[in-house]
Order: structure tokens, then sequence, then C-alpha cells
């Protein structure tokens, strides 16, 4: 992660998009879960969390390269 | 029938709620009995005789000749309006201009204009109106259609209102709205609460293609609480004095609404199928926020009433796809020579841009029925970021996307991928930035993963995320390719082949630095 190269935006704003595509997405899991109990909408809940997960990885990443206090923090807590 | 004569106006001074006596014409006028007989019922107007007369009065009226010590006379039978809330009127001393003149009762029965909208009826002497102007409701309930021919009072016939030119920000005046959609303000009102405008669109799309018309929006925000879904069948529309699937502009082109999803099956936001071919199909102007699946899928279908449906001459313009759980916008089987331009596709769950063969189905169709395969279409001036996977990809045998003016951004895969055996592609004065390719046992190892014949022209490559980085990766040989003027910094080398050969392909003046890059050689 350390050597990943980040051009562009600065990593406060990637910090920022990437915090408001998780509450999207959490919003619309949020929907599914409770509106569609079929097997389709259990498919679709299990694709929508792999894609949050990944968005809270990169703003962990984000995190990791930006922010040490804040990796320290987390692995305390 | 009571009359009424041309030119006729004359003075009086009588005062009170009486019969007036005639004293004389105005000069320049005639007078009531060179006009009409004793006994004659007549239309009359008597108002002051001031540029801003303040007391009025007309209606029906008797004639009486006057005699050697007498005058004419006008008795006042029937008031029709008047100042005095249409009653008799007092009238004050002074002179007043007593003219013979229709009501407008006397010509058919226009009544009284009301909050803007011409009624019809009310005339005591019209059977029929002569004049009827849509209101609200017949717009309504006849959108995109005038009143041509004006019935009894009891009905009307109404047809399409002519398109001239067509395409362009719902050019028709017909909007959404007219199909019962409702936009809703999100800063005061619960989207969830708001109403479902999906079916409204659906409709609108679905009356688009029927009638050859573009269908606009008068609002902003809009919720989409159901998939919309249509199969258009250009060639059933009416003919008339056109050949089926002539091709006229048709769509949806918003001008800039949003649509607030919030159902929650993997649905795509826009479904359409081409059961024939379809040409000419305008979509755009609006974003798409929360789809919980695709943002739009445009899909031919097989056993088509035309051998295989397609869609040709397409456009898709001016769309917003953010946050949606799987391919932002996926063509699929026979789409060709159309355009998709000015999108902005973010945080896909799946591919931002699929274009895919109609036979291959790979990325979970609902139809499963598409056929053909596209070619010859351009992608231009879009911006397409943190996409789960691909930025674009372009599924074998696809042929001949051509894509330029590009940003990519952050994709979890290749910025553009394109299978082997995709002939005569194009990317050309694209920005990839940060693409993440994976681990070095990826099969996606650069900015673009190309196949045969893949022309790339003034691109740059920023940071490539994991793997052995580079700016173009050739997973295999390739065939017939050029790479001219591009550069690649903090991206390994510029290209990276997985065998350490390229067949045919020729890079000319292409340059890789900082950060290691490099150029590994000429691969001719």
């Amino acid at each position: 992660m350390a050597d990943a190269p980040r051009i562009g935006m600065s990593s406060e704003q990637r910090m920022q998009m990437y915090r408001e595509d998780l509450n999207e997405m959490k919003e619309t899991l949020g929907r599914v879960e409770r509106d569609n109990k079929t097997e389709e909408g259990k498919k679709l809940a299990i694709h929508l969390r792999s894609r949050i997960a990944k968005i809270e990885l990169k703003l962990i990443e984000e995190r990791a390269i930006n922010m040490d206090s804040d990796i320290d923090e987390m692995k305390k807590g | 029938m009571p009359k009424f004569g041309n030119r006729v106006r004359e003075t009086t001074t009588s005062v009170g709620v009486g019969s007036i006596d005639l004293a004389g014409k105005v000069a320049g006028f005639r007078p009531f009995m060179l006009e009409f007989d004793s006994g004659d019922q007549v239309y009359y107007l008597i108002q002051d005789d001031s540029p801003n007369p303040s007391n009025y009065e007309y209606g029906i009226g008797t004639i009486t000749a006057g005699s050697a010590d007498n005058p004419d006379s006008l008795s006042r039978d029937t008031v029709e309006g008047s100042s005095n809330n249409d009653e008799l009127v007092s009238f004050p001393p002074g002179r007043k201009i007593v003219t013979s003149t229709p009501t407008a009762a006397a010509l058919g029965g226009v009544g009284p204009i009301s909050g803007g909208i011409i009624t019809g009826g009310g005339g005591s002497g019209g059977a029929s109106n002569f004049l009827d102007l849509l209101d609200v409701e017949d717009y309504s309930t006849h959108p995109g259609e005038m009143v041509v021919v004006n019935g009894d009072g009891d009905g009307l016939t109404y047809a399409p209102i002519p398109v001239v030119g067509g395409g362009g920000g719902g050019d028709s005046g017909i909007a959404i709205e007219d199909f019962g959609a409702v936009a809703f303000d999100p800063r005061t009102t619960n989207p969830s609460s708001a109403t479902n405008s999906g079916p409204a669109i659906q409709a609108a799309l679905q009356y688009s293609w029927q009638n050859l018309v573009t269908i606009g929006a008068r609002g902003s925000f809009y919720r989409v609480g159901s998939p919309i879904s249509t199969i258009i069948n250009q060639h059933t529309y009416p003919t008339g004095n056109i050949s089926a699937g002539t091709r006229v502009p048709f769509g949806l082109d918003l001008g800039g609404a949003h649509l607030w999803c919030t159902f929650s099956t993997a649905s795509p936001v826009f479904s359409i199928g081409a059961n024939s071919i379809i040409s000419m199909l305008r979509l755009g102007g609006f974003s798409i926020r929360g789809a919980p699946w695709k943002g739009i899928y445009l899909y031919a279908r097989t056993g088509a009433p035309n051998a295989g449906g397609s869609f040709v001459m397409y456009h898709l313009h001016d769309i917003s796809i953010q946050s949606c759980g799987h391919v932002g916008i996926h063509l699929h089987g026979e789409v060709f020579e159309g355009e998709c331009s000015h999108l902005q596709i973010r945080n896909t769950g799946a591919e931002g841009f699929v274009l895919e063969h109609g036979s291959t189905n790979v990325l979970g169709a609902p139809s499963g029925n598409s056929s053909g395969v596209p070619s010859s279409n351009y992608l231009t001036h879009c911006n397409i970021s943190f996409s789960n996977s691909h930025g674009v990809r372009v599924v074998s045998p696809a042929a001949d996307l051509r894509m330029s003016f590009i940003d990519f951004i952050s994709n979890e895969g290749a910025a553009v991928s394109i299978e082997n055996g995709n002939p005569g592609d194009l990317i050309s004065s694209c920005h990839m930035e940060n693409s993440y390719t994976g681990t070095a046992s990826s099969t996606s190892l650069g900015h673009i993963r190309v196949g045969n014949a893949v022309d790339v022209i003034g691109c740059r490559f920023l940071g490539v995320i994991g793997g052995a980085r580079a700016g173009v990766y050739i997973p295999s040989a390739v065939n017939d390719s050029v790479m001219i003027s591009c550069l690649a910094q903090q991206s390994g080398n510029i290209l990276a082949t997985a065998n350490g050969t390229g067949f045919r392909l020729k890079m000319i003046g292409c340059r890789g630095s900082t950060g290691g890059g490099s150029m590994p050689r000429d691969v001719v």
C-alpha cells in the first residue's frame, strides 16, 4: 500500500468521495435487505456488501498512507 | 334573433334605469332608426362618453320610433353584463354613447375567462361552442395532442401535435408529467414517500417511440420506485405517409432531471429491448442515483419481427450514474453506429461501461436473448471512475469501439479492457489514473488491456496500483496494433506483455517516466 502511487485528487478529496460512495451504497443495501427477501435479493445484498467492503478497504488504505495516527488508533480499537 | 347593424351609434343623456332616449347619431355614424324598424330587438352597448368609462351596460333591447314630440327610444329588456354586477345600471347625468354591437354570447357562446383558461359554453344563444381550447385536464388525458375538430360540446376530436424537426429537450412540448410523473423536493419530502414516477416514465418512453416524439421533464427530482422496462418495435407504429421505421428522433431528453431509485430488485433502471431495427433513440439529460443493479441496459433481441433487433444511430448523452450495484451502462448485442457522450459514471458494482457481444451474456443480462455483434460505437467526453471492475470492458468479439476524451480514475480493474478478437478499436486522448490492476497473477495488469488491432494515441497513464504495472498490457500475442505519443508516469513500463512478445505492434513516440517507468523497446 505504502508504495502505491497517488496522483490527481488529494487524499482528503478521495476520502470524501469514498465516504459519499459508502453512504449511498449502504443506503441501497439497507433498502434491498428490507424490501427484497427473495433469493435474488439475498444475492444482490451479498454483492452490495462486497462492494461496500471494498470501498471501506479503500478508505482504510487512504488513511494508512496519509494518517499513521489513525492506523494506530484503529489497531488499538 | 336580436339584430345588430354596422356603424350604428347615437348619444343619450337619459338617467336612471329606464328606457333611454336616442339623442342623435355620433358624427360619422348612423342612427338606429335608419338601420332598424320600430319594435325590432337589438343588441346594444351603453357606456359613458369617456376614454375610461366607469358605467357600462350591454344586452338586448327594443327600438321604438319617436314622434314629432318624442325622440326615438331604446328599452333595456335583457342585461347580459354591466358595471353594476350585470344588473341594470342607474346612469348618472351626462352624455353616454349607445352602440349597436353583438355580445359575445351572440357569436356562439364564448364564456368568461377564468384562471387563464377559456372555457366553453354559457351563451344563451349558443347551442354549441365555436371555440374550445385544451385545458389542463384535456392535456393530461391527451398528451401530445391537440383539438382539431370541435364537436357539439359533448365530445372533442384529437390528433397528435405535429413534430417538426424533433429531438432535443422535449421539443414536442410533452413532459413525463403528462403521463403522471410527479416531481418532488428532496429538501422537504422524504424520497421514499414521493410519488413513484417509474410507471409514468415508462409510459412516456413507450409513447415516444409509438408517436415519434422526444419527451422532456418539467421538474428536477423524481422517485423511481419500479424499474423502467420496455421493448421497442419501431416497425409497428402507424405509418401513414411515412414508411415503417422512418428515422425520427424519439426517446427521453429530461433536461437534467434526477432519478432517485427506491426499488430493490436486481433490475436495470432502464431496460430497453430492440424488437426491430431501432433508429435514433435519444436517451439522456438525467442522473441516476441509488440503482441496486444496472443503470441502463440496451439489448437487441433475437426472434424479433425483423429477424433480430438492433439499435442503430442511438444517442445516450448527458447521463450521470453514481453508486449503482452493477454495470453502469451495458450495451448488449447488435448495437451499432451510435454514440455515448458526456457520461459520468462513478462507483459502480461492476464495470462502468460494457459493450458485449450478443450471444455471450456473461454479465448477468436479465433477458438473456441478445443477439448480434456491436460495432462502430463511439464513447466520448466521459468520466468513468471508481468502478468495481474495468472502467470500460469490450467483451469479445465486439468491434470498432472508438473512445476519446475520457477520464478513467481509480477503477478496480483496467481503465479499458478490450478482450482479444476485437478489431478496430481506437483509444485516443484519454487520461487513465490509478487503475487498480490486482496482483501479479492477475490477467489485468495495465491501464489498457488490449486484444487485436487496437490503436492507442495520445493517452496518459498515471500510476497503476499493484501487479507488474504497465500503461498497456498485452495478455497474448497482438496483431496489427499501434501506440503513438503516449506517456506513462509511475506506471512502470509503458508496455508489458504476458509472454514478452508482441506481433506487429508499432510504438511511436511513447515515453515512460517517473517512478521507474521506461520504454522497453519498439515491438514490430
